[in-house]
């Protein structure tokens, strides 16, 4: 083994990121590492890159163990790493990239395929080019491991071939790779070995043989990475799929990936668009909240509307409320205070102000009000938003996008990180706003988390967007091997 | 430390370091500190013309740093604020002469009114470009400001020249048509005028909805597009009222300074403006005192050289020192939990 890494565990906060966690990697074999996000690979291979100290545990390259903690010794120590966002200055070219990282020009022209010209900027490369460089660099500072995380996920098609091409041209060169992946399909084409993990445990341990993977790999995998299928709770609220009061839709068109759609949502319905993060839900959310939406037509019993350019950006700022992920950066202002953050979206739309003029009485009495409701604390609309805790936060971003209640509401992983109270709260909520009369749509990564609080589900895969089932008679399995392995059409 | 303590006692503690530095460098430059301090209470601190003239000095500055405050409160760094002065400068010069048979007040509108505009439009490039372009505004102002500098100079010394004279300089107003002094002091109405500005863009930044929205465009633009806000045009229009107000300074220049633009005029307000800003922590209210002290350095670099064989230097250097003092305490700030909001409600 080249590469050992022994009962590494690691905690953030209330967070079990990595417990225990064992593997090895020999020269010239290549590790698929799987798990959902959060399952704590990334922990992982920042703590083996000398970025993050384990708790305990250690690691060792050829024997030798490895100081924690330190991302010079891991380099010196022959730990090449290929993360997601490259570490490649864009404004430099290829030649100049090897020479910063001092690595013979010359010898690396003859590693590289002919097609890369070293006088190109390395940020007009593609990005299997640029992963090109990357393995090259690695291999003439004779790295001995490559960790690679998630060098797919931004790729489709053929570009993806030619990653997993390079990682097996660099595993042929002796080179011991751990390769991050959520798709099953790429680690099965390329690994030797398969380690999944789920929240922060190694849970299963595949290993290819020379006939080839064990049969029914494919579904131990995703058992392995989801839980035990038959743990789910069954949704216990009954739903129907067309109910609710106000039934209409709501159909916003533009792009998505590289087609035209029209993207149709129920008013009165929850839709959470499931699937793992960096599979186009950003480009998804751009076009639901009207940025790049070409047209949102209106259908009620009995009347239709169809808006486009200027009309459609004014009922869209008035009529569309988005709870995002990243709740510190995108949900508010950190530095204002929570009772400023509580009204931004009431002044946003022209709300508590007369001519553009703001009496401070009257937003302190309406934050107070939404405070109380929503019981955030601590119930101060001075406290600086930034200091809230994540549930408390949510709450608020909730209670603002809520009340009034908006036509549409997009909620971007909205139970993610929130303790077992808030979880509840927010699915309550969520359906609470579907039953007053509008449409609600989620985009969620966890699967489970999905079919708790949706009516119906559609997974997004590599930019495309699959119809839409009723969680009623939704296949978790089927979604499962949906948001890993993509479907048919 | 509270939020409220820190930002008295971080802005005092600068000052308190700067002056120490200079001290020590009086010291070894063979000069006697405590001369100089006797001067300086003696000619400016304990004075009335020489709160008076400090006042006065503060004017342009205090315009400026709200130039600043006004582009940072959506997160942006204009630092052609001398640009846009000198395109304000060389407006109100070139239109006065026109208005000679206006009444004198109509035409202090007229020309501020116009002297606005065009500090707005040597705004305009940099802001378009920024908001359309994502091409960072910090190095677009400074090539505007070099614009404005040459084209001033151009100018002066040739189509608005005053023929009459030796030297370069534009068509001078009459004193009698300048802007008149405050009651009986040395202040005159630009630097009251500019006063009641900061109060205004105050009370526009509480009171007002635009004014709330801006700062959460400046702490997260982000938040504020998934809130359906014009970024864009926040951006643009906050950077035309920035440019559109630094053009102030240009206009005191023409109506109650000198009464003309001088050919080899260069305004240096944007680095004093920021040092303003800093030392306010971004506090509009804070500008005011923040500025006055300024306005008394600058004050003090025109007396005390004569008074005590100084080089004039040595206040934009403290000045400088107290710049870069704030600046080590900004890159140290840790992050605050709990703390109450700069502003609550």
């Amino acid at each position: 083994m080249i590469l050992r890494v022994d009962s590494v565990s690691r905690t953030f906060g209330q967070v079990q990121a990595c417990t225990d966690v064992s593997f090895g990697v020999g020269r010239g074999e290549v590790v698929a590492l799987l798990g959902e996000n959060g399952a704590g690979k990334s922990t992982l291979l920042s703590i083996i890159a000398g970025f993050v100290v384990p708790d305990s545990g250690v690691v060792r390259v050829d024997g030798r163990l490895l100081e924690h903690g330190n991302p010079q010794a891991a380099i010196r120590a022959g730990i090449g790493t290929a993360f997601q966002h490259f570490s490649l200055s864009p404004e430099l070219t290829v030649a100049e990239s090897f020479a910063l990282a001092r690595v013979d020009v010359g010898e690396a022209r003859r590693h590289l395929p002919d097609h890369i010209d070293m006088g190109t900027r390395t940020g007009d490369l593609g990005v299997p080019e640029q992963q090109q460089v990357e393995f090259v660099k690695a291999r003439l500072l004779s790295a001995r491991v490559m960790l690679l995380d998630e060098p797919t996920s931004l790729l489709g098609g053929t570009d993806v071939e030619r990653v997993l091409d390079g990682i097996q041209a660099a595993a042929d060169a002796g080179i011991a790779c751990v390769f991050v992946t959520h798709r099953l399909r790429e680690a099965l084409a390329v690994a030797d070995r398969i380690v999944v993990m789920r929240r922060g445990w190694v849970v299963e341990r595949m290993v290819r043989s020379d006939a080839g993977w064990p049969a029914d790999t494919e579904r131990q995998v995703l058992a392995a990475m989801f839980g035990d299928v038959n743990a789910v709770d069954e949704p216990d609220v009954p739903r129907t799929w067309q109910s609710g009061p106000g039934v209409g839709t709501i159909s916003v068109q533009g792009r998505v990936g590289e087609r035209t759609r029209d993207i149709s949502l129920q008013i009165g319905q929850v839709l959470a668009v499931a699937g793992i993060a960096g599979n186009g839900q950003e480009e998804l959310i751009e076009l639901l909240v009207g940025t790049t939406a070409d047209r949102v037509r209106l259908e009620t019993t009995g009347a239709s509307l169809d808006l486009t350019g200027h009309r459609m950006h004014e009922w869209v700022r008035h009529n569309v409320a988005v709870v995002p992920e990243d709740r510190q950066l995108e949900g508010g202002a950190p530095a204002m205070s929570l009772g400023e953050n509580l009204v931004l979206r009431d002044l946003a739309g022209g709300r508590l102000s007369t001519l553009g003029a703001v009496s401070r009485r009257r937003l302190r009495s309406r934050a107070r009000g939404l405070i109380e409701t929503w019981s955030i604390r601590p119930a101060d609309p001075s406290v600086r938003f930034g200091s809230l805790s994540g549930g408390n936060m949510q709450r608020a971003l909730l209670a603002r996008s809520l009340d009034p209640l908006p036509k549409l509401l997009v909620a971007v992983r909205p139970a993610h990180g929130l303790d077992h109270r808030s979880v509840e709260m927010v699915r309550r909520e969520l359906r609470a706003a579907a039953d007053a009369g509008t449409a609600v749509v989620t985009v969620e990564g966890d699967l489970d988390e999905a079919l708790a609080h949706a009516d119906s589900i559609a997974v997004m895969y590599q930019g495309q967007l699959s119809a839409a089932v009723p969680v009623a008679h939704a296949d978790r399995t089927a979604l499962q091997s949906m948001t890993v392995s993509g479907w048919d059409i | 430390m509270g939020h409220l303590t820190r930002d008295i006692a971080v802005p005092l503690l600068a000052v308190l370091g700067a002056a120490l530095i200079g001290v020590s460098l009086l010291a070894a430059t063979g000069h006697d500190p405590l001369a100089v301090g006797e001067a300086f209470g003696r000619r400016v601190l304990l004075r009335g013309a020489g709160i008076e003239e400090s006042a006065v000095a503060m004017g342009p500055l205090l315009i400026a740093a709200l130039a600043a405050w006004i582009a940072a409160r959506v997160g942006l760094w204009n630092i052609g604020i001398d640009g846009q002065v000198i395109a304000g400068a060389i407006a109100a010069a070139t239109l006065a002469p026109f208005l000679d048979t206006w009444p004198r007040e109509s035409m202090w509108v007229a020309v501020t009114v116009v002297a606005i505009v065009a500090g707005a439009l040597w705004a305009l490039l940099p802001a378009l470009l920024r908001a359309h372009a994502g091409i960072n505004e910090i190095v677009t102002t400074i090539m505007m400001t070099y614009v404005a500098f040459s084209l001033g100079s151009w100018l002066v010394e040739g189509p608005l020249r005053d023929e009459a004279l030796v030297t370069p300089v534009t068509v001078a107003i009459d004193v009698g048509r300048r802007l008149p002094r405050v009651f009986d002091t040395r202040i005159h109405l630009g630097v009251a005028a500019a006063v009641v500005i900061v109060l205004l863009t105050a009370a526009a930044a509480r009171w007002t909805s635009p004014g709330i929205l801006s700062r959460l465009v400046g702490e997260s633009a982000p938040a504020a597009h998934r809130l359906g806000l014009p970024v864009e045009r926040y951006v643009v229009v906050a950077f035309l009222v920035s440019g559109g107000v630094a053009a102030l300074a240009g206009v005191a220049e023409v109506l109650a300074t000198r009464g003309a633009v001088q050919g080899d005029w260069r305004p240096v307000l944007t680095l004093p403006a920021f040092a303003a800003l800093f030392l306010a922590r971004q506090n509009v209210l804070a500008l005011l005192p923040a500025a006055f002290l300024l306005g008394m350095l600058a004050y003090a670099s025109t007396v005390l050289p004569r008074a005590t064989d100084l080089a004039p230097d040595f206040f934009p250097m403290l000045e400088g020192v107290l710049l870069i003092l704030l600046a080590v305490e900004r890159w140290q700030r840790p992050e605050r939990a709990q703390a109450p909001a700069e502003r609550s409600i």
